[in-house]
């Protein structure tokens, strides 16, 4: 800070300290109105700085115990200000660097360790390079998971299809088979029919040449009888 | 220059202004009964705790607080007690009946934050019931302090570097704020010529408000003008403060306005010239409260 520059006092901001805006805060009251006024309402706060005409931010390791103060008989809201890095966890890694040391043991029986900027940057590029190589290898390994996985693939779709295809074949002779017994059953059951059948016609036949022997006798008896007239009384005689 | 000079007149950005372009305030908020949560420790009867009665409950006999908007509360007809009990209407909202004492107090939304709002209490017990906010309260001494608004612009500035920060560049061209003079600053930024926030090395001028102690403020406004600080005084509307009259004198530059004055036997205080902005032109600060 330089003689001739102007500033406005500032306290620091602690790293567990949470920052509160002060509103409606009266116009006249300053910083250190401010500071008078937060220690009598009996609130560890220390004011920051103006946030414009009638707010103020403040910083304090605890709560007030009323969200509203009145200074100089204006009602003043105290509100919690959000912080943007409470909202967005930020990770930081952190970066081991390798430095090729020398130890040189002393006279005096005390081991130095000694590096040359020369040493660091071999270090550095070392460790720029392991970080190459690890992710080279992790591509690598991928490499080798995804062509192990295209090799097996195939094999495991070929042993789906064998047995698939041996599936289909014994369902095919299954089917062969029952269609055969199907087969052989419709050509024993058609013997049989044309058997019984024939056996039928046989006996029919058998039967209506005695029927037709019968029926020639019978016709012979009727016309001889036909032959010699009866002595009928009601007979009409011509 | 008549452009520049109209230009020049614009206001500098308000968030106000915008707002009542684009509709209501974002932040306006109109309490009624159901998005306020009032804290019923801020009501008294003769220094005695009153409870909080449910709007629906409130009639003869009753005691405590209801909390109602004008229009339910006025179907109850006010001028005769109906309780030998405390009890009392809160009327909340925008409106007020023309007989009710409208007074601010303290709640709380109902997301937890601290509001102020207008309310009016109306009386129906035999003991009448008061608000006391019952929160912390301080009494501290003040020093009297202006609001002044702060411009500095680009093409008055021999090397605009100087500016970077703009309270070292106050401090040199204006001895009285130096050190810790200062009570506090605030939205300082840099702006572009068609007012929009840019980089420092792009801006044509920075623009903030900084509060200094009366004991300077003449020793301020007088440096009005000069080395491209341009400052004016405001009051606590953000309005011109009244104290100061800015007079005009455009022909005329800060030397000549002095000279002028003495000639004509006017008893200007030497401290009493400054330019102001946006005319940028000389104009005379009079403190008339000297």
């Amino acid at each position: 800070m330089l003689p001739e520059s102007a500033f406005v006092a500032s306290e620091g901001v602690g790293a567990d300290d949470t920052i509160w805006v002060l509103k409606n805060m009266p116009l006249e009251v300053g910083k250190d109105g401010l500071q008078s006024a937060l220690l009598q309402s009996g609130w560890d706060a220390v004011p920051i700085r103006a946030q414009g005409p009638n707010r103020w931010l403040v910083a304090a390791k605890q709560e007030p115990e009323s969200k509203h103060f009145c200074i100089n008989g204006s009602y003043v809201l105290v509100e919690p200000i959000k912080r943007q890095r409470e909202n967005h966890a930020v990770t930081i890694k952190a970066k081991q660097v390798k430095v090729d040391t020398t130890i040189t043991a002393t006279p005096g029986a005390m081991q130095v360790a000694t590096s040359t900027r020369i040493q660091e940057v071999k270090a550095e590029i070392s460790d720029h390079m392991e970080m190459k190589m690890q992710a080279a290898n992790q591509r690598i390994e991928q490499l080798s998971c995804a062509l192990e996985r295209l090799q097996a693939e195939p094999c495991r779709q070929e042993t789906e299809v064998k047995g698939e295809f041996t599936a289909i074949k014994n369902e095919q002779a299954f089917a062969r088979q029952k269609i055969g017994e199907v087969e052989a059953s419709v050509v024993q059951s058609g013997q049989t029919v044309i058997q019984t059948m024939q056996q039928m016609m046989t006996n029919l036949e058998a039967n209506m040449k005695q029927w037709m022997v019968k029926n020639d006798s019978c016709d012979a008896k009727r016309q001889r009888a036909e032959e010699t007239p009866r002595n009928d009384s009601f007979s009409i005689k011509s | 220059m008549k452009s520049i000079r109209k230009d020049n007149r614009r206001k500098p950005p308000s968030r106000d202004n915008k707002r009542s372009q684009h509709g209501p305030k974002r932040d306006e908020f109109v309490a009624n009964a159901s998005n306020i949560v009032i804290d019923m420790k801020h009501f008294k009867a003769d220094d005695e705790d009153v409870e909080r009665l449910d709007a629906s409950r409130f009639g003869p006999d009753q005691t405590g607080v209801a909390i109602m908007e004008l229009t339910e509360a006025d179907r109850h007809v006010v001028g005769h007690s109906i309780s030998v009990a405390p009890l009392a209407i809160l009327i909340v909202g925008k409106r007020f009946g023309p007989n009710d004492e409208p007074f601010t107090m303290l709640a709380r939304t109902v997301s937890g934050l601290p509001i102020i709002i207008h309310a009016a209490l109306r009386q129906f017990g035999d003991r009448n019931i008061d608000f006391k906010a019952a929160v912390p309260v301080s009494q501290v001494d003040t020093a009297a302090s202006t609001v002044i608004e702060l411009h500095i612009l680009r093409k008055e500035v021999g090397a605009w570097k100087e500016c970077n920060v703009p309270l070292h560049y106050l401090g040199v061209h204006i001895s009285a704020v130096r050190g810790s003079s200062l009570i506090a600053t605030w939205s300082m930024k840099t702006w572009s010529e068609d007012r929009k926030p840019v980089p420092f090395m792009e801006a044509a001028y920075w623009h903030g408000f900084i509060r200094v102690p009366d004991e300077i403020l003449d020793q301020v406004l007088v440096r009005s003008g000069h080395a491209g600080i341009y400052v004016s005084p405001k009051d606590g509307s953000k309005r011109h403060d009244e104290r100061f009259a800015a007079i005009a004198m455009p022909d005329l530059n800060l030397m000549e306005i002095q000279k002028k004055a003495a000639m004509r036997g006017i008893n200007l205080p030497s401290d009493a010239v400054g330019s102001i902005r946006p005319a940028s032109v000389p104009v005379c600060y009079l403190n008339l409260h000297l």
